[in-house]
C-alpha cells in the first residue's frame, strides 16, 4: 500500500506551484477580473499584452501545451474572422489604405477597430480558458460546495463531465462495431454523418440506462443521507493573502471601469 | 427474530405482462447467511431490489403484499434511511463507479464521506479494506480505467468499507477469476462470522453449499424450494428447479447408484472426504471382525480392540495397559 499516497489526504491537496495552489475561487476572481478589464480597456496593446501573460502563467503552471493548442485556434479563428469582416464594413472610417489584396484594399483603420475587438475577445477567453485549464473541474466543486452549493448540484456537474468521456468513448466502440459488420464508417463527411445516426439509438439508450443504474448505486452509497460530508480531499482555504490579492484585483477592475466611464463622459 | 419479512409479495416491473415476483413469502433472520440461486431471469436480483426497498420506491410498478425491513413496512421506509442500514453490491459493476472520484481510493471513501465518518478513520477502514479485497496497488488509479473483474473488486469494496449490519450481494464473482472468487467470499465469511446478515445471490454452487446457512431457489419469479443448505443442496430435485448441485453432492447421489451409499449426502468436499473415510473405517472394521472371530486368541485380541476399558484394569489399548484412577 502506498502510504504516502494515503498519507496525503491528511493535509491540504498541493501540487507545489504557486498558481495551481491558489484556492479556485481566488484563481477565478483574478482571471474574470483580468477578462473583464480587457473589455472594459479595450485597446489592443493592454489585451494582447495579457494574453501574453496567459501563456507564461499556463506554462509556470506546467499546462502551457495544452492552452496553447485550444488558444491558438481560437486566435485564428476569431482573430481571422473578426479582422476580414471588419475589413468589409465600415467604409466611412476607412482612410489609410495598409496594402492591396487582388484589388481589395486592406485599410488600417479598420484593422486597429479589428485588433481591439480580438483583444479583449481572446483576453476574456484567455482568462477563462486559463482558469479551467489550471484549475480541476473537481475543485472547482469543492469550493462550491464550500459555499453552499449542495453535494447533488455537485455530482450532477463532475458526473456530466465524465458522461461526455463515456459517451465518446461507447460511441467509438459502437463505430467499430458497425465497421466490423461491414458498414461503411470511413470517407467523406456524408459517409460519416451517414455512418453516425445509427449509433445514436443504442448510444441514447445506454446512457439512459446506465444513468437509471447510476442513481441506484449511488444511492446504496448513502448518497442521499442527510449528514454533513467529509471531505478526504481537502484544499486550503482562503489565506489572507489570497483574500488581498483577489480585492486587489476586483478593485483595480473597479478603477478601470471608473477610469473608462470618466473618459468617456469628459470626451 | 426476522429482520426481513416477506409475506405474499408480488410484484410486476412497470409494463411488464407477467410478475417478476409471485407470491413470495419468507423470513430472513438476523445474523444467517442465504443464498439465492436459479436460473437466469428467475427473480433474484427482483427479490434483491425487494428487500433492499428499491421495490416500490425506485421501481414503481405494482406491488402486492408485504415487505416488512425491520418490523417496517418497506412502504414507509425512507430510502436514505434503509441505504445506511442494508448494503447493496449490484450485479453490474459497470454502473457501480461513481465516475466523480479520480483515483480507487477516494472512490472507496466516497460511502463514508457520505456518511460524515471522521478523516483519519476513512483512511483507516479503506486502507483496511482494500487490502482484504487485494486492490491495493489500484488505490492511485483512475476508478474509470478499470477492468470488469477489478471494478467488481472496487464496487465491493465500496460498500463493505461501510460496514451496514445486513448485506445483499448480487452475483459478486461473475467477472472474477477462481482466485478473486475466494478472496470475496473469504471476506463473506469473516462477515458473517462478524454477526452480519447476508444475503448472496450467486451461481458458484460449490462455494453457496460451503458457506450459506439457507437457501432459496428461484424460478419463474416464485421461490421453489428453500430451507437449510444441506436439505436444499442434497436433493436431486433440486436440478428439475434449475439450479445445480454441488459437485460433492453429485458424487454422493452416483455412490448411491453405485450401491455404496455414504451415510448421507455430502454437499462439500471436506464432507464427502470425511463420509467416504468413515465408510472405508466401517468396511474394515467389519472385515477385521469376521476374520478376528475365526480364531479364540483373535476374539480375545478383538474385544481388547474395540472395548479398550475395563473399570478392573483400566485403560488398555492395543495390548498396553494404563492403571485405572485409584479409587478416591
Ligand atoms: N427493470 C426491469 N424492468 C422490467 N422487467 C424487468 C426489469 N428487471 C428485470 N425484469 C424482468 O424480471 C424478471 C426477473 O429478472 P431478474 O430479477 O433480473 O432475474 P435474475 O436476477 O434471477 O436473473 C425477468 O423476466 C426480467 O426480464
Ligand atoms: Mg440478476
Amino acid at each position: 500500500m502506498d502510504m504516502q499516497f494515503v498519507n496525503s489526504f491528511k493535509s491540504y491537496q498541493k501540487v507545489g506551484n504557486f498558481w495551481c495552489d491558489l484556492y479556485p475561487l481566488t484563481k477565478m476572481i483574478i482571471c474574470f477580473s483580468v477578462g473583464l478589464s480587457t473589455i472594459v480597456v479595450a485597446d489592443w496593446r493592454y489585451g494582447f499584452a495579457w494574453c501574453l501573460f496567459y501563456f507564461l502563467f499556463a506554462a509556470l503552471a506546467g499546462c502551457g501545451k495544452k492552452f496553447a493548442k485550444v488558444f491558438l485556434v481560437l486566435f485564428v479563428v476569431i482573430g481571422l474572422f473578426l479582422t476580414v469582416i471588419r475589413q468589409i464594413g465600415a467604409r466611412d472610417v476607412n482612410t489609410t489604405v495598409m496594402f492591396s489584396l487582388f484589388g481589395w484594399k486592406w485599410h488600417l483603420e479598420s484593422f486597429v477597430i479589428a485588433m481591439n475587438i480580438n483583444s479583449y475577445m481572446l483576453g476574456f477567453a484567455g482568462a477563462v480558458l486559463l482558469f479551467f485549464n489550471t484549475t480541476a473541474m473537481r475543485d472547482i466543486m469543492y469550493s462550491f460546495e464550500m459555499l453552499g452549493v449542495s453535494h447533488e448540484t455537485s455530482f450532477i456537474m463532475l458526473s456530466s463531465m465524465q458522461n461526455i468521456i463515456d459517451l465518446r468513448k461507447t460511441s467509438v466502440t459502437i463505430l467499430e462495431s458497425q465497421k466490423s459488420r461491414g458498414i461503411e464508417t470511413d470517407g467523406n463527411v456524408f459517409l460519416r454523418i451517414k455512418a453516425f445516426f445509427p449509433t445514436i439509438g443504442p448510444l441514447m439508450l445506454g446512457a439512459f440506462s446506465s444513468t437509471e443504474e447510476k442513481s441506484i448505486a449511488m444511492d446504496a452509497r448513502a448518497f442521499s443521507v442527510d449528514r454533513k460530508h467529509t471531505y478526504i480531499r481537502e484544499l486550503e482555504p482562503m489565506t489572507g493573502k489570497e483574500k488581498l490579492l483577489s480585492a486587489a484585483f476586483v478593485v483595480a477592475l473597479v478603477a478601470l471601469l471608473a477610469a473608462r466611464i470618466l473618459l468617456s463622459i469628459l470626451k | 427474530m426476522a429482520f426481513i419479512e416477506l409475506k405474499n409479495a408480488t410484484y410486476k416491473y412497470p409494463y411488464t405482462k407477467e410478475p417478476a415476483l409471485k407470491d413470495v413469502s419468507y423470513s430472513f433472520e438476523k445474523g444467517k447467511f442465504y443464498g439465492i440461486i436459479g436460473e437466469n431471469g428467475g427473480g433474484k436480483t427482483t427479490l434483491c431490489n425487494l428487500m433492499r426497498g428499491l421495490i416500490p420506491h425506485f421501481y414503481l410498478g405494482k406491488l402486492t403484499g408485504e415487505a416488512i425491513i425491520d418490523g417496517v413496512d418497506v412502504r414507509e421506509w425512507d430510502t436514505a434511511e434503509i441505504s445506511a442500514q442494508i448494503g447493496y453490491v449490484f450485479q453490474n459493476p459497470f454502473t457501480q463507479i461513481s465516475g466523480i472520484k479520480e483515483t480507487v481510493f477516494e472512490e472507496v471513501a466516497m460511502g463514508l464521506e457520505n456518511l460524515g465518518v471522521p478523516k483519519d478513520e476513512i483512511l483507516d477502514r479503506v486502507c483496511q479494506v482494500c487490502r482484504q479485497l487485494k486492490i491495493e496497488d489500484l488505490i492511485k488509479n483512475n476508478p474509470n480505467e478499470l477492468s470488469g473483474g477489478q471494478r467488481q473488486r472496487v464496487a465491493f469494496a465500496s460498500i463493505i468499507v461501510m460496514d451496514p449490519e445486513t448485506l445483499i450481494i448480487d452475483e459478486p464473482t461473475s467477472q472474477l477469476d477462481p482466485e478473486g472468487t475466494e478472496d470475496v467470499f473469504e471476506i463473506i465469511h469473516t462477515l458473517k462470522g462478524r454477526g452480519k446478515t447476508l444475503v448472496l445471490v450467486e451461481h458458484k454452487i460449490d462455494l453457496i453449499a460451503e458457506y450459506c446457512d439457507e437457501i432459496l431457489v428461484m424460478q419463474h419469479g416464485s421461490i421453489a424450494a428453500s430451507g437449510p443448505t444441506k436439505k436444499i443442496l442434497s436433493d436431486l430435485s433440486v436440478l428439475d428447479k434449475g439450479a445445480m448441485l454441488p459437485g460433492a453432492a453429485i458424487f454422493g447421489h452416483e455412490m448411491q447408484r453405485a450401491g455404496k451409499p455414504l451415510r448421507e449426502i455430502p454437499i462439500t468436499v471436506d464432507e464427502a472426504a470425511a463420509l467416504v473415510a468413515e465408510r472405508g473405517k466401517a468396511e474394515w472394521q467389519s472385515r477385521l471382525k469376521t476374520r478376528a472371530l475365526a480364531t479364540p486368541t483373535g476374539l480375545r485380541r478383538w474385544r481388547t480392540l474395540t472395548s479398550p476399558y475395563s473399570p478392573a484394569s483400566g485403560w488398555r489399548l492395543w495390548g498396553r495397559t494404563a492403571p485405572a484412577r485409584p479409587p478416591a
